[in-house]
C-alpha cells in the first residue's frame, strides 16, 4: 500500500476513483435530462 | 534595455527565449479576440456565451488553480505531510460539484435575467440594489486582495524563471496580463486560460514524475518520509496535530470542494457556456485535468521534505527543488507552469473586477443610458486602472498577502455559496434572505479567523461561516417579501429547460432568418433583399 499506514490509505485511495465515478454519473444523468427535454416536447406535441 | 541586464539582469538563454515566446503568444490571442470584444459589451465581458466545454472546464480550473497552489500547497505539505492530503482530495473534485450543481441553471437563469456579470445576476434574481451593492462591495475588496497577491506571485515567478530584478518582472508579467485582458477581453482571457492549464498540468506532472523517479517511487518516498517523522504518514498532521479534529478536516475537504461555487471569478464561467448542454461535457474534461493536476503539487512538497531537509522559506519548495536537482529545460517549464498558474488566475480576476466595477456600479448607477461602445470602452479602462493600482500595492510587496488570499477565499466562498445555489434551487428565496445569508457569511469567517476561534472550537472557519450563511437565508426567507411572480416563473424555467425541441428551433431559425436580415437592413437604411420570406 505504498508504504503508507493501513488508516492513511483507506481513508486517502477511494477519492480519485470517487470524484470520477462522480463525474461519469453526472454526465450520464444530464445526458438524459437533456434527451428528456427534447423528447418530452416531442411527445407533448404529439398530444395537442 | 540596460535595466535588464548584468547583476540581477535577464539572462537570455534558451529557457528565457521559450517564455519571451509564450508571452508572445499570449499577447497574440489578446490581438486575435480584440475586434470581437469590441463588437458589443456581451461579447467583451461575457464572449457572447459561445465557450464549448474542454475550454469552459480548463478556464475554470486555470482560474480556480491560483499561484498559491504552487507555493501555498507544497509548503503545507512540506510542514504536515500526508495530513495536507485533505486539500487535494476535496480540490480535485470542486469543479465536479460546481459545474453538475450550478452550471445549467445558473447558464439559462443568467440568460433569461440578461445579467453579464455574477454580481448583476445576484441582483437581478434577487429583485434588490442591495443584494448587488452588498455582493459588489465584498467581490470588490476580496478580488482586489486575490489581484495584488497575484501579481507579487507573477513577479516573484518571473524573477526566479529570468533572473531579472522584481519590479521589471513584476512590470512585465502584470503588463502582458492587463494588455491581452484590456483589448481581448473575455474571450481572451478564457483561450489563454486553455493553453495554460495544459502548460500547468504538463509542467507539474512532468517534475512530479522526475521527483518520484529520483527518489525510487512513492513506496520509497513514504519510507524515507518515515525515517523522519513517522507522523508525517499519519492523517491527522506532523506530531498528530490534528488528531481527532474532525471538524478542522472537514473544513478541509469542503472549503475546496465547495468553496469555488462561491467565487464571482470563477462561477461566470456557468454563465458563458454555448448552451446548458456544455456542462455535461465540461465535468468529464475538468474531473480528468483535476485528478492529473490537484496532488502533484503537494507530492512536491512530501519531496521536499527528504530532498530539502534544510529549507527556509516552504513556499519556495517548487523553485528550490526544480533549480537544485532538474536544472535546465524541466526547471523552465516547471517555473512556466507556475507563471501560467498566475497569470490564468490574474487575468480573471482583473476581468472580473473591470467588470464588477463598469456594469455592477458605472451602468447600474452612474450612467443608466451608457451605449454598448461606451461600455466597452469603460470597462477597459476600468481593467486598466485595477491593473495600474494592483502594481502599485504589488510593487511594494506587502507582507503576509497568501495568508490573505486564503482569508479572501473562505470569505467569498461563505458571502456567495448559499445565495448562488438558492438562487437556481428555490424560487422562494429572497432579497432579505440574500442579505442576510452575504453578511453572515462574510462576518462569520472573519470573525472566526481573527480571534482564532477554530483553535478553541476545532471548527474550521469555513464550516462556521456556511452555517451561518444557510441559517440567514432560511430565517431572511421568513421575514422577506416572495419574489414577483415574474422571477419565480424565470427559476422554474430555468429548472425544466427548453420549451421547443432542437428540430422546432433549428426550423424556427431557418425560417426567422431572412426576416431578421430585412429588419437589420431596415434599421440600417437600406432595401430589403430579393430573397426574403
Amino acid at each position: 500500500m505504498f508504504g503508507l499506514p493501513a488508516e492513511t490509505f483507506y481513508w486517502f485511495a477511494p477519492w480519485p476513483v470517487l470524484w470520477i465515478g462522480l463525474a461519469l454519473l453526472m454526465y450520464f444523468k444530464l445526458k438524459r435530462e437533456d434527451e428528456r427535454e427534447e423528447n418530452g416536447v416531442s411527445s407533448g406535441r404529439r398530444g395537442d | 534595455m540596460e535595466f535588464l541586464q548584468g547583476e540581477g539582469g535577464i539572462e537570455m538563454n534558451l529557457e528565457t527565449w521559450v517564455f519571451a515566446v509564450y508571452l508572445g503568444g499570449l499577447l497574440l490571442i489578446g490581438y486575435i479576440f480584440s475586434k470581437r470584444a469590441a463588437r458589443s459589451v456581451d461579447d467583451f465581458l461575457l464572449g457572447g456565451r459561445s465557450v464549448g466545454p474542454a475550454v469552459t472546464a480548463l478556464t475554470m480550473q486555470g482560474t480556480s488553480m491560483s499561484g498559491y497552489m504552487f507555493m501555498g500547497g507544497p509548503a503545507l505539505a512540506f510542514q504536515q505531510g500526508w495530513y495536507a492530503l485533505w486539500y487535494a482530495f476535496g480540490d480535485a473534485g470542486g469543479a465536479i460539484i460546481n459545474i453538475s450543481v450550478l452550471g445549467k441553471r445558473m447558464r439559462r437563469l443568467s440568460e433569461r435575467l440578461g445579467a453579464l456579470s455574477p454580481v448583476e445576476y445576484l441582483g437581478k434574481r434577487y429583485e434588490s440594489s442591495l443584494v448587488q451593492v452588498i455582493a459588489s462591495v465584498i467581490s470588490i475588496i476580496f478580488i482586489s486582495v486575490y489581484v495584488f497577491a497575484q501579481f507579487i506571485a507573477a513577479g516573484k515567478a518571473l524573477t526566479s524563471l529570468t533572473g531579472m530584478s522584481y519590479l521589471p518582472a513584476l512590470l512585465i508579467g502584470v503588463g502582458v496580463i492587463v494588455l491581452y485582458t484590456v483589448f481581448g477581453g473575455y474571450l481572451a482571457v478564457v483561450w489563454t486560460d486553455f493553453v495554460q492549464a495544459i502548460i500547468m498540468v504538463i509542467g507539474v506532472v512532468g517534475i512530479t514524475a522526475a521527483a518520484l523517479t529520483h527518489l525510487g517511487g512513492l513506496t520509497h518516498l513514504n519510507a524515507s518520509l518515515s525515517e523522519v517523522d513517522p507522523s508525517y504518514l499519519s492523517i491527522w498532521g506532523k506530531d498528530l496535530a490534528y488528531q481527532g479534529q474532525w471538524g478542522v478536516v472537514l473544513g478541509a475537504v469542503l472549503i475546496y470542494s465547495i468553496g469555488y461555487m462561491g467565487l464571482p471569478h470563477v462561477v461566470v464561467r456557468h454563465m458563458s457556456m454555448k448552451s446548458p448542454k456544455t456542462a455535461r461535457t465540461a465535468i468529464l474534461w475538468s474531473a480528468s485535468w483535476n485528478q492529473l493536476f490537484v496532488f502533484a503539487p503537494y507530492i512536491l512538497g512530501l519531496c521536499a521534505i527528504v530532498l530539502l531537509p534544510n529549507l527556509s522559506d516552504p513556499e519556495m519548495v517548487i523553485p528550490e527543488l526544480a533549480y537544485t536537482f532538474f536544472p535546465g529545460i524541466l526547471a523552465a517549464i516547471l517555473l512556466s507552469a507556475v507563471m501560467a498558474a498566475v497569470m490564468s488566475t490574474s487575468d480573471s480576476l482583473l476581468m472580473q473586477a473591470g467588470t464588477i466595477l463598469s456594469r455592477d456600479i458605472y451602468q447600474r448607477f452612474i450612467d443608466q443610458e451608457a451605449d454598448h461602445a461606451r461600455m466597452v470602452l469603460v470597462s477597459r479602462l476600468l481593467i486598466l486602472l485595477v491593473g495600474i493600482i494592483g502594481v502599485a500595492v504589488a510593487a511594494f510587496e506587502p507582507p503576509s498577502v497568501f495568508d490573505l488570499v486564503i482569508f479572501g477565499f473562505g470569505v467569498l466562498g461563505n458571502s456567495f455559496i448559499v445565495p448562488y445555489v438558492a438562487s437556481v434551487y428555490s424560487k422562494k428565496a429572497n432579497r432579505v434572505g440574500a442579505v442576510c445569508s452575504m453578511v453572515l457569511g462574510a462576518v462569520t469567517h472573519i470573525l472566526w479567523t481573527e480571534m482564532d476561534l477554530e483553535s478553541v472550537t476545532a471548527v474550521h472557519p469555513f464550516i462556521a461561516g456556511l452555517i451561518l450563511s444557510l441559517l440567514g437565508m432560511v430565517i431572511g426567507n421568513f421575514f422577506g417579501r416572495a419574489p414577483s411572480q415574474q422571477i419565480q416563473n424565470e427559476v422554474e424555467a430555468a429548472k425544466r429547460g427548453r420549451k421547443v425541441s432542437r428540430a422546432l428551433d433549428r426550423n424556427s431559425s431557418r425560417e426567422l432568418a431572412p426576416e431578421a436580415r430585412n429588419i437589420e437592413r431596415h434599421i440600417r437604411g437600406l432595401q430589403p433583399s430579393s430573397g426574403s420570406a
